[in-house]
């Protein structure tokens, strides 16, 4: 679908100037950034496919079958993002609003969960009245503590959270997830729910400080104008991507998708432009990277210009947890009512505590653990073409799984074992009927898009995100310099927020150099 | 050349590589530990070694300085990172002093960068940096090795320290540069420095040889040892601050307001924002004014001690950071880190524990007046 | 059923800790009572926790007759014959890893000014937030978080002990070594979020482990004679249940008499899980949230050679820094790790063993068990078997091996209702500090 601004133009060792703003990477974080500085009449060019290239849509995984990659369901898309860029003229279509979420448990129990966590209270009228009430309380005193924090996982400044905090909701903040259950619960259901979701994408254990925090962030983040609903847009991950791209399309901005950057330009003390790999030069007074922390920093910018200690902040542990994205190709038509009922909800398997503690000892080890933590969905309920008649896709995270830098098929084939297992625990009988699984792992992920494995590996705690993205936000000092790859964003979704504070960080500094 | 102050708590110091010849001059054995290395704080006696450097020549062991040598193809590039000498305008042989700082371009060292051969490079340091340097050289093509235990250094001073030199058969290339060769066998590597007011050359050589050597040179010209007590009043009348002593630094600093800017100890003119980028160069150029100076004074007393108070007209201004007698001004020399606000007016110094006071005045120094001339956007760099 | 008064202050655990930790609040005038079973005797000469210079001081324990030398080194020995050894002056170690040609020498004293720093803010940040448990009023958390530069903070409090270690060092085995030295006492397997303040808290002069000198008291005899003197009242019963309001908690133990407090601490984690307490664990990375210590003293018919090393060292074994983390996450399943890390001293003719990698409650398939005879005798086998290429042929001259493991109480009682001391490798000192703080007011 290439447009007349998206023509191949290389710049074939020339010089090249006239713009404004040059963003580096078409991630979702990218394609925001670089949307809301063309619409603020910043000449822009975006520059190569970079972070998740994976808006081209479905991919078939099997005759007939679609996948769609990357996050998916949307918890924290950004609503400024939103709203600035008016994306739903530009083709953003939420197939559903606030998905109902349906969870399993080890001993066949399950539980429905209205898609709104406010009304938290009627969902759970059905358990014993007192832990029907606790729950209820804590989920509003959490959901309280998470609006107040969002500005803290939006790394911007909080000088007066200390004063808007209970001291309890600081505890929300430090703790660990066992601990908070364990001070809070008695019902298995209710413990294994929370300690799961608290887990899925993370590589914190729920026994570590600070792990209880990754489930705060994810109920920070809103959706369709409803805080910690989790919504499925219509296409998917794939779905907001394109709804970007046209945004910033409609706002002038250059797309130039086969051109590398070598090198990013560091003159005096500010950003100048870009080398483009064919040896040319592309120029402009700000610079914004959507590639990883790594990349950004050391791979284009380099060592000699970037100070000692930022360099050492760059440094990370290897990664050890990853999640799989793994699509499943089901065939017949589902069984029963119930199972019928859920087929456009979002299912989840929260494991017992031993399960969970021994998922993570096992990925620690190599091994994958059965059943793992599983959230799934049916996207082709939202979009029957992604499977054929009689057919279904199921969507699912399943976590936690060994990481693995490179690609591993024998690893993929445990996972995969482990996954239909888990699936069975989510709709018996299903297992029987699946003629495909496709497992996706972060090896899969950084082939398709160039960037470094260890970017698709499971998050670390918040803590350390948090550090990490308010530190990386602030480029060693270099002036016009702005990062927003995917250690920008705190949690396991991308919504595009790391990519709007980055341009509007921009915008003030352009602000101030015409002023000055 | 950069001397380090002596620790506040010796334990147990390992003996130079000269320790044998200095231990044999030191008819005094007033001993000192610096960087964990045992030095001489006075030979013989203090006024002697003064007017001998001063008037003649002064033999020091320059052992307690720490040396990295750096080569590879980015020992260059790690070095315009690491410290903010002018790397890339060194000749081969040329020397050029800078400074270390931290990200928030606040002063971690006062180092000295020689450049050797073509990727061969020098680095002398008044005090340890092993982890700073590790990180600094992460990432870059650069072999960082502390060869401070492996090599013996001697510095001659005064204004016949190049006679005694040569002498020896140990010639500097020219006034600014070094040369290195074999004297009877013996690598070695002579640079022309500058210690205070003073000039002089240093010589570096291989451990083993440090006796040897020692002696060659005692033979040709019999130059006085010089000790510590006496190297710190040519120190401070030079206007040279002391890591440690003038100024606590950065990586050591325990609070955030204890760290010093270049401005704040007077040596803005080693950290020039207008040429190559450096770490900590960019919150160089957004730093506050400094609130801070660290000024040499002079004072109408016989004796003054670290820490002492001054004061300025209104009130409390500060303290001396380092304090000497000096034999040529016949008055104390020192230190002080002061409030910008109290400079200009009359200073006084708290003198003993009791409640009186000694005038005071700033006085200029060959480091303040190439300050000042930086500031006054005239000289090029030293 | 008999009812007292109010105690300003109820501690709870009588080691070494919760005496110096009642004796100090009974010093400063509170009214205090310090509850549970003695510790069982050490035998004499074997190491015990380090008292650090403020309660030194506000016991005067130079009148108790007590003088305490601390351990001589920590060894670590691998299996391949070689070791490792550092020592509680700084300078010392870093001379013996020079001479030993640990490259990593070099490093240091730039490693034990990183440590300083960061437990001085680390440590510091985790016992407000200790008292915080007891007390709602501060966030030193969000407060350091939204300073100036949070984020550098932030990124070393979120540091792993793994990670810390990677980034200043290459010898693996001095790596192991401070990883076991630093991990064991929390039954941590180094990369948790936070675990680095395991580290920075070695930084702490009180942290290193003492003896007593031969012929002056044990530690415990000398504070339990000043506790006495000071006027805490003892309890050695049984807790059967805590309920606390605002205001008051209130005890009621085995005996049937019932204790009113203003304030309840435990002496220590450990000491809150054996009587099986809950406890607000504030900001904690280093919490030990699962699993027991064993103790396992090895009696021989003859006085066991020590290694080279010397007997006056605590020797630790451990494998690899992984062989930690597999420990840590057997620990959490509740099975034996095959490898766990030890550590050993040698006392008289006896080895004592601490085993810090025991799950508090077994599981085997799916089902949960309590410790029985059979495991304890399994667990000292293989304790002897994992000590046997040290010891030059004299496991045969073992005679008798008694293990013990921490016990764990179901939990019981209101949760938050005790604090407990943050943790850190300066047990004493951290406890008296809690105590200090809880009767001192606000």
């Amino acid at each position: 679908m290439a447009t007349k601004t998206e023509e191949t133009r290389k710049t074939g060792g020339r010089i090249e100037g006239g713009f404004d703003a040059i963003v580096i990477g078409a991630s979702t974080d990218g394609l925001a950034a670089a949307a809301m500085l063309g619409k603020a009449g910043f000449k822009t060019v975006l520059l190569g496919a970079g972070g998740a290239a994976l808006d081209e849509g479905r991919r078939e995984f099997a005759p007939g079958f679609f996948a769609l990659d990357g996050d998916l369901v949307m918890g924290a898309l950004d609503p400024q993002l939103v709203e600035a860029l008016d994306l739903y003229r530009h083709g953003l279509e939420l197939a559903s609003r606030r998905l109902e979420t349906v969870y399993f448990f080890d001993d066949g129990g399950a539980l429905l969960m209205e898609g709104d966590l406010y009304r938290t209270r009627e969902s759970v009228a059905a358990m014993s009245p007192r832990d029907a009430d606790a729950y209820a309380d804590f989920v509003e005193t959490a959901l309280d503590a998470a609006r107040a924090l969002r500005p803290l996982f939006e790394t911007g400044p909080a000088p007066a959270l200390a004063e808007a905090l209970s001291s309890e909701s600081e505890r929300f903040l430090s703790a660990s997830s066992e601990d908070i259950v364990d001070s809070l619960f008695e019902d298995a259901h209710l413990r294994a729910l929370l300690e799961a979701e608290a887990a899925l994408r993370s590589a914190a254990r729920p026994s570590e400080a600070f792990s209880f925090a990754a489930l705060l962030r994810r109920w920070a983040g809103e959706a369709a104008g409803l805080q910690a609903a989790s919504a499925y847009p219509a296409g998917g991950a794939p779905g907001l991507r394109r709804a970007l791209r046209r945004a910033a399309q409609a706002a002038n901005v250059d797309f130039r998708p086969s051109v590398g950057v070598a090198r990013v330009l560091v003159e005096w003390d500010g950003a100048a432009g870009v080398q483009t790999d064919d040896g040319g030069q592309i120029r402009a007074p700000i610079v914004v990277n959507a590639l990883s922390a790594r990349q950004a920093f050391l791979d284009l910018v380099g060592p000699e210009h970037i100070n000692i200690e930022f360099q050492a902040a760059l440094a990370a542990p290897a990664p050890r947890i990853a999640s799989a994205r793994v699509n499943f190709a089901l065939t017949g038509a589902p069984g029963d009512e119930r199972t019928r009922a859920n087929l456009s909800r979002r299912l989840f398997f929260a494991p017992s505590r031993e399960g969970l503690r021994g998922a993570y000892a096992a990925a620690r080890r190599g091994d994958v653990a059965s059943p793992l933590v599983m959230e799934a969905l049916i996207p082709s309920v939202f979009d029957p073409a992604l499977a054929p008649k009689n057919g279904l896709v199921v969507s699912a995270w399943a976590h936690p799984v060994p990481f693995k830098a490179e690609k591993d098929d024998a690893l993929a084939e445990r996972i995969g074992e482990a996954a239909r297992e888990t699936l069975e625990k989510i709709a018996p009988g299903a297992a029987a009927r699946i003629a495909a699984v496709d497992v996706r792992l972060p090896a899969d992920e950084a082939a398709a898009s160039g960037a470094p494995a260890e970017v698709f590996a499971a998050r670390s705690s918040v803590l350390d995100q948090w550090a990490r993205a308010r530190r990386f936000a602030g480029a060693s000092g270099i002036e016009g310099y702005y990062f927003c790859g995917p250690e920008a964003e705190i949690g396991r979704e991308s919504g595009g927020g790391a990519g709007r504070r980055a341009a509007a960080a921009a915008m003030q500094h352009a602000k101030m150099r015409a002023r000055s | 050349m950069i001397f380090p102050a002596d620790d506040l708590c010796p334990d147990d110091p390992r003996p130079t590589a000269l320790y044998a010849a200095a231990a044999g001059a030191a008819s005094a054995n007033s001993w000192t530990s610096v960087n964990g290395w045992s030095v001489a704080r006075v030979y013989t006696s203090l006024d002697e070694e003064y007017e001998a450097a001063q008037n003649a020549a002064g033999v020091v062991d320059a052992g307690p300085v720490v040396r990295y040598s750096v080569s590879g193809a980015g020992a260059a590039a790690f070095l315009a990172r690491a410290t903010t000498t002018p790397v890339a305008g060194l000749e081969p042989g040329e020397s050029a002093r800078g400074l270390m700082l931290d990200e928030d371009g606040m002063v971690v060292d006062i180092v000295e960068t020689t450049r050797l051969g073509e990727s061969l490079y020098l680095l002398s340091a008044s005090r340890p940096h092993a982890r700073r340097l590790q990180l600094a050289a992460r990432g870059l093509d650069a072999i960082v090795d502390d060869i401070t235990s492996r090599i013996a250094a001697l510095a001659l001073i005064g204004p016949e320290a190049r006679d005694v030199a040569s002498a020896a058969g140990l010639d500097a290339s020219s006034d600014h540069l070094a040369a290195q060769g074999r004297v009877r066998g013996v690598e070695t590597s002579v640079r022309p420095i500058h210690f205070g007011a003073l000039s002089g050359v240093e010589i570096i050589f291989p451990h083993e040889e440090a006796l040897t050597l020692w002696e060659r040179i005692r033979r040709a010209r019999a130059p006085q040892p010089v000790g510590l007590a006496a190297l710190e009043i040519f120190r401070i009348e030079g206007g040279a601050p002391r890591p440690g002593a003038d100024f606590v630094p950065a990586d050591e600093a325990r609070e955030k307001d204890e760290r010093r800017s270049p401005a704040e100890i007077g040596l803005d003119h080693l950290a020039p924002t207008n040429s190559a980028w450096f770490n900590g160069r960019r919150a160089l150029k957004t730093q506050a004014r400094p609130a801070r100076a660290l000024v040499a004074l002079s004072i109408d007393a016989e004796s003054a001690a670290p820490g002492a108070a001054v004061f300025a007209r209104k009130g409390p201004a500060g303290r001396l950071t380092s304090a000497a007698f000096s034999p040529r001004l016949k008055r104390i020399v020192a230190f002080a880190d002061l409030a910008v606000a109290a400079l200009g007016g009359p200073l006084e110094v708290a003198l003993g524990g009791g409640d009186s006071r000694a005038a005071a005045r700033v006085i200029e120094t060959p480091e303040s007046r190439l300050a000042a001339a930086f500031r006054a956007g005239a000289a090029p760099r030293p | 059923m008999k009812t007292r008064a109010p105690y300003e202050l109820a501690v709870i655990g009588a080691d070494a800790a919760g005496l110096a930790a009642a004796a100090c609040a009974a010093r400063a005038g509170a009214r205090v009572a310090l509850v549970g079973a003695p510790a069982p005797a050490r035998p004499k000469g074997a190491t015990s926790p380090s008292v650090p210079d403020f309660v030194w001081r506000r016991l005067d324990l130079q009148d108790s007759g007590l003088q305490l030398q601390p351990v001589e080194a920590y060894v670590s020995l691998f299996e391949d014959g070689k070791s490792l050894a550092t020592y509680a002056s700084s300078s010392k170690t870093r001379a013996a890893l020079e001479r030993e040609g640990v490259g990593d020498f070099r490093l240091w004293t730039d490693f034990q000014l990183a440590l300083t720093a960061l437990w001085k803010e680390g440590g510091e940040m985790a016992r407000r937030a200790s008292i915080n448990g007891a007390r709602a009023n501060a966030h030193p958390l969000l407060t350091a978080l939204s300073a100036p530069s949070g984020e550098r903070l932030a990124q070393k409090l979120a540091a792993t002990t793994a990670g810390l270690l990677d980034d200043f060092f290459t010898s693996e085995e001095l790596k192991v070594h401070l990883a076991n030295i630093a991990l064991s006492p929390f039954g941590l397997g180094g990369d948790e979020t936070g675990s680095a303040l395991a580290v920075a808290s070695l930084s702490d002069a009180a942290g290193w482990r003492s003896r007593a000198r031969r012929r002056a008291p044990s530690l415990e005899i000398a504070l339990e004679d000043v506790a006495k003197a000071a006027g805490v009242e003892f309890f050695s019963q049984k807790i059967l249940d805590i309920r606390a309001d605002e205001k008051l908690a209130k005890l009621s133990l085995d005996s049937g008499e019932a204790l009113k407090a203003r304030r309840v601490m435990a002496s220590s984690e450990a000491a809150a899980a054996a009587a099986g307490l809950k406890i607000a664990h504030g900001l904690a990375p280093l919490a030990r949230r699962e699993g027991a210590q064993a103790d396992i003293r090895l009696k021989f018919s003859k006085a066991p050679p020590p290694p080279a090393a010397g007997k006056h060292a605590v020797f630790f074994l451990a494998d690899s820094i992984a062989s930690i983390s597999e420990a840590r996450d057997a620990v959490l399943e509740g099975r034996l790790p095959e490898r766990p890390p030890i550590s050993f001293e040698f006392v008289k003719d006896e080895i004592i063993v601490r085993a810090p990698y025991c799950p508090a409650v077994l599981r085997t398939e799916g089902e949960s068990r309590e410790w029985t005879e059979q495991d304890r005798q399994a667990l000292g086998r293989q304790i002897v078997a994992r000590l046997a290429p040290y010891l030059n042929g004299a496991v045969r001259n073992i005679r008798r091996i008694e293990v013990s493991v921490s016990p764990a109480g179901a939990p019981k009682g209101d949760a938050g209702a005790v604090a407990a001391p943050p943790p850190g490798h300066d047990v004493v000192g951290a406890a008296a500090r809690l105590a200090l703080d809880l009767v001192s007011g606000d």
